[in-house]
């Protein structure tokens, strides 16, 4: 119970928070307007860029110095102080990544109905948080979440395995959330990939390193409030451009019959007919190419060698000639590269020779086993997405903020509100960029295209790449190709709308990575701040020393993920898929049986997380060259390994009950938990229950650490 | 106590449960107007996750019901 005066304090804060934020929202939409009104008087449109990101950069910054900290408390978990409302803004904002805010609007246009497994999946999962976890951590009411692994599960043992997961799945979530940073600062701004991931990370670093959990609360919350007007003004825009409406949800329910129309009209289009042809005659050609391995390996590349000698003795045109002499030096180096690299190819030219997906039906196929594949695997990725959602260790730490344990479920509650005004939003946007690259792109003549179009494909062909395949001077809907990450970046610039609302677009979508990077750096520098230095080597540390090699950690794994970020070679969307299946079959099932079977042991919790992680790690890699050639010692031409067809984004799935079974089997067959054990779940359980009896050293010592 | 936190949350993930596996499995019925006349695309962008946020409003209720009774 809160106090009298205790609780019109907390009243006095709650209305400095509203107040600090209104006039927050208030000066970032004058700076929009002024920004507006400067482009419209020629501010040129770089200009306008750098204006955007320096402004919003240095107010996270100047958020992070004033609420700079060295206490324990205050640096790790907020001083456990934050409203329900305001940390489920935060945890919106920490849950909104760069994959949410570019990526859902994206797979929604590229795989319509199919997409929706992402929005189901990714909301889903705080049912499970708020039922299942968040109330018992914020009783357990420690610091990270090895933390819990290590009291509930006794010794040192658990908790390492906690920290490991953690670091596991942060850190590949970390490293999509940097390359997502670098991709959006070289848009904003035409600086190069590499310089400008260092420039966010300077203005993420300030935030995260100066004032730990109770800086990046804060300034989540700000970030929330950037992303939600970044959403808001472009899709309101369009709606009402469109369907004369400010609601967009209503404008894409009117819009959605005409581009299902507008799709079949491309269908029947000779041209779109003929290019789709000379994209399957491509893939054809590859296909005879891999079943003639590995002799085709050798003959092809004499047959490029021969043509390369002609080219040059007729003297032919330059660029043919560097183009073949490309060819040639990307070459694949033996018969097993030739056929991963022709696999690709083969996929990505039978893609572009499909049919394009129907928005609105679901699990379009003519073929009912087809169908009932797509099916599969739309509910194994949601349940995968969810158990992984609930799993999170990001997300999961945010339960330590609150003030209680009802203020626990609160938050998740307003922080799944808060989600959701995003979310129903990301169907608008696509059912948008789709109708204007249906009316406004195909069927423009090459020479006419679009301003934005030639910027696009400049910056970046793996971004937009229009092609004229068939060589007839018109754009055909297959010569089209559209990455997933450019839908949200481009819907200001396909809309007709001014520079600012695209920069505005892409400040929102930094704002989402940097939320999303600050507190997964948290996560990780903080599980191997306390949990590795502080628990495990030096239990004497002081408080203040400890926050001190967590901001050293922290300084450290944010530049070593920048590192890896520059070198990555995967998309978002399937690191973060990765990251979701590892947190779904290590960390929950075994937060889960911590909580609701108390015979649970360590045995069994650590034996768990390892099978389920290596399940994981296992079914990811089934189909690659690695493990079908090197391991296996398959045939290059065997059927796919996959399980019951369903794709590896989704190998979490078959992770988790694996972990649930391990954990069950090895508890029952090792012995029971001691009863300090016994009563400390009896504590987590009740809500009034008091402090349990320390009678191991482990858990008495998490008790002592609470009462400080 | 515990055990009627129990039911609360045995009953409330059926319900969860049951809209996943309903959204796809009943998909078709969906799109062709046979269930409530609504398109599958709508139920499983909108209304899907408006009934997780509900389901988890009705823990908060009942548990802070749960918490003023004697």
């Amino acid at each position: 119970m809160t106090g009298p005066s205790q609780s019109s304090s907390s009243g006095a804060f709650a209305a400095r928070l509203r107040r600090s934020y209104i006039i927050f929202t208030l000066s970032f939409v004058v700076l929009i307007l002024v920004l507006g009104w400067q482009e419209s008087r020629g501010l040129p449109s770089q200009w306008v860029g750098y204006a955007f990101l320096l402004s919003t950069v240095c107010l996270y910054a100047f958020i992070g110095i004033i609420c700079r900290t060295s206490d324990a408390r205050e640096y790790y978990v907020a001083g456990r102080a934050v409203p329900a409302f305001y940390n489920g803004m935060a945890t919106a904002a920490d849950w909104m990544s760069v994959a949410s805010f570019m990526g859902i609007a994206g797979t929604l246009y590229m795989t319509g109905y199919n997409g929706l497994a992402f929005v189901m999946g990714w909301t889903g999962g705080y049912v499970l948080l708020a039922l299942l976890l968040a109330p018992y951590l914020r009783k357990f009411g420690q610091y990270t979440i090895p933390d819990f692994m290590g009291a509930r599960y006794g010794g040192n043992m658990a908790r390492m395995a906690g920290v490991l997961c953690a670091t596991l799945c942060s850190l590949i979530y970390l490293v999509a959330q940097v390359y997502g940073i670098g991709m959006i600062t070289s848009r904003l701004t035409s600086m190069s990939f590499e310089l400008g991931i260092l420039i966010a990370l300077g203005g993420m670093l300030v935030c995260s390193f100066l004032g730990g959990m109770r800086a990046v609360t804060w300034t989540q919350v700000g970030q929330y409030i950037i992303m939600l007007v970044a959403y808001l003004v472009p899709v309101v825009w369009l709606s009402v451009k469109h369907a004369q409406t400010p609601v967009p949800q209503v404008a894409a329910t009117r819009m959605l019959p005409t581009i299902d129309l507008l799709n079949n009209e491309v269908l029947r289009d000779p041209g779109e007919i003929e290019v789709r042809a000379l994209w399957a005659a491509r893939a054809d050609a590859m296909q005879a190419r891999l079943d003639a391995l590995p002799q085709s390996w050798a003959t092809e590349r004499a047959k490029m060698r021969t043509e390369l000698h002609v080219l040059q003795a007729q003297r032919s045109s330059w660029v043919d000639i560097r183009i073949l002499e490309r060819e040639l030096a990307n070459y694949p180096e033996n018969a097993l590269a030739a056929r991963d690299q022709w696999i690709k190819a083969r996929n990505t030219y039978r893609a572009r020779a499909a049919p394009p997906t129907a928005q609105g039906p679901p699990f379009p196929s003519a073929d009912s086993e087809a169908r009932a594949l797509q099916q599969r695997n739309f509910l194994a990725l949601a349940f995968c997405l969810m158990l992984g959602t609930a799993g999170m260790p990001h997300i999961l730490m945010r339960s330590y903020t609150t003030r209680s344990v009802s203020g626990a479920r609160r938050s998740v509650f307003w922080c799944l509100f808060f989600i959701l005004l995003l979310y129903s939003l990301t169907p608008a946007m696509a059912l948008f960029v789709k109708f204007e690259v249906y009316t406004q792109l195909v069927g423009t003549r090459f020479d006419e295209l679009p301003i934005w179009a030639n910027g696009w494909s400049r910056l970046d062909v793996q971004l937009l790449d229009v092609v004229d395949l068939n060589r007839d001077g018109v754009v055909q809907l297959a010569e089209i190709v559209l990455s997933n990450d450019m839908v949200v970046l481009a819907l200001a610039d396909v809309g007709g709308l001014p520079y600012v609302v695209s920069a505005l677009v892409a400040v929102g979508a930094l704002a989402a990575a940097l939320s999303t990077a600050d507190g997964l750096l948290l996560t990780v520098s903080n599980a191997l701040s306390h949990d590795v230095w502080f628990r495990f080597w030096s239990p004497s540390m002081h408080a203040a020393r400890r926050v001190l090699i967590s901001k050293g950690l922290l300084l450290l794994v944010a530049f070593l993920t920048a590192w890896g970020a520059s070198r990555v070679n995967a998309s978002i969307l399937a690191l973060v898929s990765a990251a979701f299946s590892f947190a779904a079959s290590s960390f929950f099932p075994a937060l889960v049986m911590g909580i609701f079977w108390k015979r649970a042991n360590k045995w069994g919790a650590i034996s768990g997380m390892v099978v389920g992680l290596t399940v994981t790690a296992l079914y990811m890699s089934l189909d690659s060259t690695f493990m079908r050639h090197t391991l296996l010692h398959l045939p290059l031409d065997a059927p796919s390994l996959l399980w019951f067809g369903i794709e590896p984004i989704a190998a979490g799935i078959f992770g988790a009950p694996a972990a649930f079974a391990t954990i069950v089997v090895v508890s029952l067959l090792t012995p029971r938990p001691d009863p300090a054990t016994n009563a400390l779940v009896d504590f987590i359980r009740y809500p009034g229950a008091g402090m349990p009896p320390s009678t191991t050293e482990s858990v008495s010592d998490e008790w002592a650490d609470t009462s400080r | 106590m515990w055990r009627r936190n129990l039911i609360y949350i045995a009953v409330l993930l059926s319900a969860w449960l049951g809209i996943n596996v309903g959204v796809v499995l009943l998909a078709d019925c969906f799109e062709s107007g046979a269930v409530a006349g609504r398109r599958a695309y709508w139920v499983a962008a909108y209304w899907a996750p408006v009934s997780y946020l509900a389901l988890i409003g009705i823990y908060l209720w009942l548990m802070r019901t749960h918490r003023r009774q004697p």
